[in-house]
């Protein structure tokens, strides 16, 4: 997004780690990024999530750039929200669960149906390990997930606006929305757009991410329910995961969507 | 140096177990080996430049002489008119990383009961008998027990609390404040540490200190030896035979004799009973003793094994079949008990527990037996999760855990292949039982640390002059009782003490609940590192992957457990802050200031602090009743102050209802997830 | 774990019963304060007041000005601001209560 050289959007949280799929290529997690330093290393406090727009001076060109996040953002939850439905569609199509043959699908779905079919094929044995094939590492990521969402409620977001070298606002949101914001003394209407923007912009990121876990935990209802066998539950938690990470990342999907919104708008 | 003798290789005995692969954490090393190292080691001691500069702390100069010293001169501990027992004599002291970091500040509120207690008592007759060291005076990164002593006027003999206090409790993870610096003061002084990732744990444990020390928590005068005997293992045979039993026989036979308080009960377990199940319920459950010995393996991961950080120094049961049965596989969560097993419901307050374990109370970044001396064994130092859940227990904690940090050998207890040594545990066990403070009590370990040290000095420098032939048993043997003895630590304020007595048949106490948010990382440790591991390289993650794909979860019952665990703990947190918005205590404020200095501006405790002016305010109710305070400057509506205000009112209100609507999705979802899960 | 279950439901219900309990009655009040130097908010004068009730019953405070002569006249400028307020106010209100329409609706009460 920004051919300089420090990310136009940076996110930091002290006690986790996001993926850039996490944050929807949007943000850059960054370790560097704070606004205090302490004595002992440089640590930052861990009850915040620092949000932190690096804008360019120019104010219309660090418009786009937060028009564009958001849209990022927006075209990822509209991704997000088709996830249930798809999953709907593709129960109907399975029918009762007995049929596994993988026809025309997008490639989530064809994976997905793959997945499936193995597991049906593993516990019709007698001698069965689960173990073989559960991925914990994206169970212990999910868990993981599940753990900074319930933390995150006890965090702040630290919202700041830059515009070249200046810092222009700074807004404190805590877990009940409050809203608490400094302004430059030097501001000007057409800037103080630009930290609104910032600000719509990191809320929406979060909120994004709260409803992709829930999303995620929604899924694996739908997909256990796919699965006959009980003994084979516990996958449909890592296949959800994998399910809607796929989806999000689906390129035609995003495609479709850009040029429908385009479209629309001729 | 060859050995010079025909003795078999017996060093595997008390190597912890590689729970990762069901193996022995480390392989046998030969004889030769070890003595080569311990011959690096003396030389590096010689070598090393005036300034101490760049040697590891074990081998600093200073730091050799004081134990040559203090073993020589049988120096007591404390000066000897100061009496263990009075902290008015002995003096108190904790010590906190250096610096002004706001967390430093809250953790010391947070232990605010207990340091008030200690003040009351080690500065009942000279206030600087209490000490906190902390802010300018705490511990700096790097700094040895030498310049931290000297900064104080304290020098290498006796602890005299008119420097330094006698007991000091460090607080503080072994990143920010290393295991070696702990080590080295030791010897002098009695010390102890505790380090938690939450306030509340902080102030629990605080808590629960005070109400011991105020005499509200009473335990049976109960010691119960607890020792697994595995099948076909041979170090958990030599730690049931040639420790706990002989250790339980000594006590029995000091209890008979009288040399104790009269009431005390020693108990000991048919090795089939010495399950995890029945360590349950000593640790917190229905058979809690005052004081808990136990002696088994302890679990020890691979470095980058996602269980590390969360179970190593976990105490491996006879649930563990033993290697020939059990094969190289990794050990399953059934087989050992971790810290998370503690559940909420147990109730360790009181106890005091010590445990023969490898790792039982912590794990540094490097292996200190290693023959190339710079093998990582994780990505960085930690406690053990077990001591921390007890300690920290939401019940009311145990008042201290004594334990390992690396691997215990069985060289903590055995001579030779057929003596005994047991006398250290025992007189250790004696006055912790005979109600001396924690700290005082194992100054016999000190003591046997000063003896080695200076064993092995004296040993190496006869050889150089050539009054006495290389023997590299001798000097294998005595280097790894040396660094075994030298790691031995205290978990928990080093001035507590048992609480045995008659209890009453009513319930036993508990803490008043405690509510303190906020959540503690170690600042030098990195920012992920202590709630989450350290990402493994790609080669470790595909050894993790070959090792039959367990990571965290080692069985699939386990992962469906976990991931069930966390979708509660979350669902609870979810109701809880949509209650909470939904109350009528939740209004919804914006406030909109002007700054001139913006780069100066924080956030804490719910305002911004800095140079700032506060321009224009509205606040709603949860119903929607609505205050607002508008700007006017020079006798007219500051209009374009009011728009950018009312832009973020705008914003807010919009967060709020879309936090609700997510919330509520939240609710949902988990429900039905937790349902089918 | 399902007797939790209910009981979170319950206790989310109860608490959105409250809620529309509670908003039956909404009262927005402004004030101003002259922001020259470094004011204190405590000392902020009340300017104007609306309360409306959800059966339609409304009262309003006005801020007016007294001229020298002829009536006094209302002070255009916050009344204004209050307006802008009321129907904030008003349109937060239904939000929140749609919102937590949606919540019943999903948690299936």
């Amino acid at each position: 997004m920004n051919p300089g050289s420090s990310p136009v959007f940076q996110f930091f949280d002290a006690d986790s780690t996001y993926s850039p799929s996490d944050l929807m290529g949007v943000w850059e997690s960054d370790e560097q990024v704070g606004p205090v330093s302490f004595d002992i290393s440089g640590s930052q406090p861990v009850n915040m999530q620092i949000w932190r727009a690096n804008l360019p001076p120019d104010v219309n060109q660090a418009h786009s750039y937060l028009k564009a996040g958001i849209k990022q953002v927006e075209l990822s939850r509209q991704i997000l929200e088709s996830v249930p439905s798809r999953l709907d569609q593709l129960r109907e199509e399975l029918g009762s669960g007995t049929s596994f043959g993988i026809s025309d699908r997008f490639q989530p779905e064809a994976e997905l149906v793959e997945f499936l079919a193995n597991s049906e094929a593993r516990a019709i044995g007698v001698s069965f390990s689960i173990a073989d094939q559960f991925d914990f590492k994206v169970g212990e990521t999910f868990t993981g997930l599940l753990h900074r969402l319930r933390n995150s409620f006890n965090k702040y977001a630290w919202v700041e606006t830059r515009l070249g070298e200046r810092l222009i606002a700074r807004t404190a949101v805590d877990w009940s929305g409050d809203f608490h914001t400094a302004w430059t003394g030097d501001l000007d209407q057409a800037e103080a757009g630009l930290h609104s923007r910032t600000l719509r912009l990191a809320l929406k990121t979060r909120d994004v991410l709260a409803r992709m876990i829930l999303i995620i935990a929604r899924a694996t209802v739908k997909i256990s329910l796919l699965l006959s066998s009980p003994i084979t539950a516990p996958l449909a938690l890592p296949a959800a995961y994998k399910y809607v990470h796929a989806i999000m990342a689906d390129q035609e999907l995003i495609a479709f969507i850009r040029n429908k919104e385009h479209l629309n708008a001729k | 140096m060859s050995s010079t003798n025909n003795e078999p290789l017996e060093f595997s005995a008390s190597n912890g177990l590689n729970a990762s692969t069901g193996e022995y954490f480390f392989q046998p090393q030969t004889i030769d080996e070890i003595a080569a190292r311990a011959v690096q080691d003396y030389n590096e001691y010689v070598a090393q430049k005036p300034t101490g500069d760049g040697v590891k702390p074990h081998l600093d100069k200073d730091h050799i002489a004081e134990l040559i010293e203090h073993h020589q001169s049988k120096s007591f501990a404390v000066v000897p008119w100061a009496s263990p027992k009075n902290l008015s004599e002995t003096g108190w002291g904790v010590i906190f990383p250096a610096g002004d970091d706001p967390v430093i500040r809250k953790i010391r509120d947070a232990l605010a009961e207990l340091l008030d207690l200690r003040k009351e008592q080690a500065g009942a007759n000279k206030p600087h008998y209490y000490r906190e060291f902390i802010g300018e005076d705490g511990y700096r990164k790097g700094m040895t027990k030498s310049a931290f002593l000297e900064k104080y006027g304290a020098t290498f003999s006796s602890a005299d609390p008119e420097n330094v206090p006698y007991y000091l409790l460090i607080v503080g993870d072994p990143e920010t404040i290393p295991f070696s610096f702990q080590y080295q003061l030791d010897v002098q002084y009695a010390v102890g540490r505790i380090y938690f990732e939450t306030l509340e744990e902080y102030a629990r444990y605080a808590r629960s200190v005070v109400m011991a020390e105020k005499g509200k928590v009473t335990l049976p005068r109960r010691l119960s030896f607890f020792g697994t005997k595995n099948n076909d293992d041979p170090s958990t045979l030599l730690s049931s035979t040639m420790l706990i039993s002989p250790l339980a026989e000594e006590i029995t036979r000091l209890n008979s004799g009288g040399a104790l308080t009269p009431g005390w009960q020693v108990e000991t377990f048919p090795y089939a009973e010495t399950k995890k199940e029945r360590l349950l319920r000593l640790m917190g459950g229905a058979d809690t003793p005052a004081l808990l010995f136990t002696a088994s393996h302890g679990a020890a991961f691979n470095k980058g094994d996602l269980r590390q950080l969360k179970h190593q120094g976990a105490l491996i049961c006879q649930d563990w079949p033993g290697p020939k049965e059990w094969g190289r596989k990794p050990i399953r969560p059934e087989h050992y008990l971790a810290g998370e097993d503690i559940g909420d419901d147990a109730n360790p307050l009181g106890m005091i527990t010590f445990h023969f374990a490898c790792f039982g109370a912590g794990t540094p970044q490097n292996d200190d037996f290693s023959y190339t001396s710079s093998r990582e064994i994780a990505s960085h130092a930690f406690l053990a999760k077990l001591p921390q859940r007890l300690l920290g227990h939401p019940k009311g904690g145990a008042l201290a855990v004594i334990g390992h940090v690396e691997r215990a050998w069985d060289y903590s207890f055995r001579f030779d292949k057929t003596r005994r040594q047991t006398q250290t545990f025992t007189s250790a066990l004696f006055q912790i039982m005979n109600q001396h403070p924690i700290g005082a009590a194992m100054e016999f370990m000190n003591g046997r640390y000063a003896e080695l040290s200076t064993a092995i000095t004296e040993y190496e420098h006869s050889v150089k002059q050539g009054n006495k032939e290389p023997n590299s048993y001798e000097l294998a043997g005595l280097w790894m009782q040396n660094n075994d003895a030298r790691s031995y630590v205290i978990i928990g304020d080093p001035a507590v003490r048992l609480v045995a007595g008659e209890p009453s048949a009513a319930a036993r106490l508990t803490i008043e609940p405690i509510t303190l948010t906020g959540l503690v990382t170690p600042p030098s440790a990195g920012t992920a590192q202590s709630a989450s591991p350290q990402p493994a390289s790609t080669e470790e993650k595909d050894k993790i992957t070959d090792a039959a794909s367990f990571g965290i979860f080692s069985s699939a019952k386990e992962s469906k457990q976990e991931i069930q665990n966390s979708l509660n703990e979350l669902l609870d947190k979810t109701k809880q802050t949509l209650s909470r918005v939904l109350s009528d205590a939740t209004s919804l404020e914006v406030l909109t200031y002007v700054s001139d200095e913006i780069e100066s501006v924080e956030y804490e405790n719910g305002k911004l602090k800095g140079v700032t002016q506060l321009r224009a305010m509205t606040r709603i109710d949860a119903d929607g009743d609505t205050i607002v305070c508008v700007p006017r400057a020079a006798g007219k509506m500051d209009t374009e102050l009011w728009q950018v205000h009312k832009d973020m009112v705008d914003q807010a209100l919009t967060h709020r209802t879309e936090m609700i609507k997510t919330l509520s999705a939240a609710l949902a979802g988990l429900v039905d997830a937790l349902k089918v899960l | 774990m399902p007797n939790e279950i209910e009981q979170t439901i319950k206790n989310v219900a109860e608490k959105i019963g409250k809620y529309i309990e509670d908003a039956a009655t909404l009262t927005v009040q402004t004030d101003y304060l002259n922001t020259e130097g470094n004011p204190d908010f405590g000392q902020s004068r009340s300017a104007a007041l609306t309360v409306i009730k959800l059966d339609g019953d409304c009262k309003t405070v006005v801020p007016v000005r007294q001229r020298d002569t002829g009536p006094a006249e209302i002070e255009s400028g916050i009344f204004g601001l209050h307006q802008q307020n009321v129907s904030t106010a008003i349109e937060y209100r239904a939000r929140i209560l749609h919102a937590l329409l949606e919540v019943i609706k999903q948690i299936r009460i």
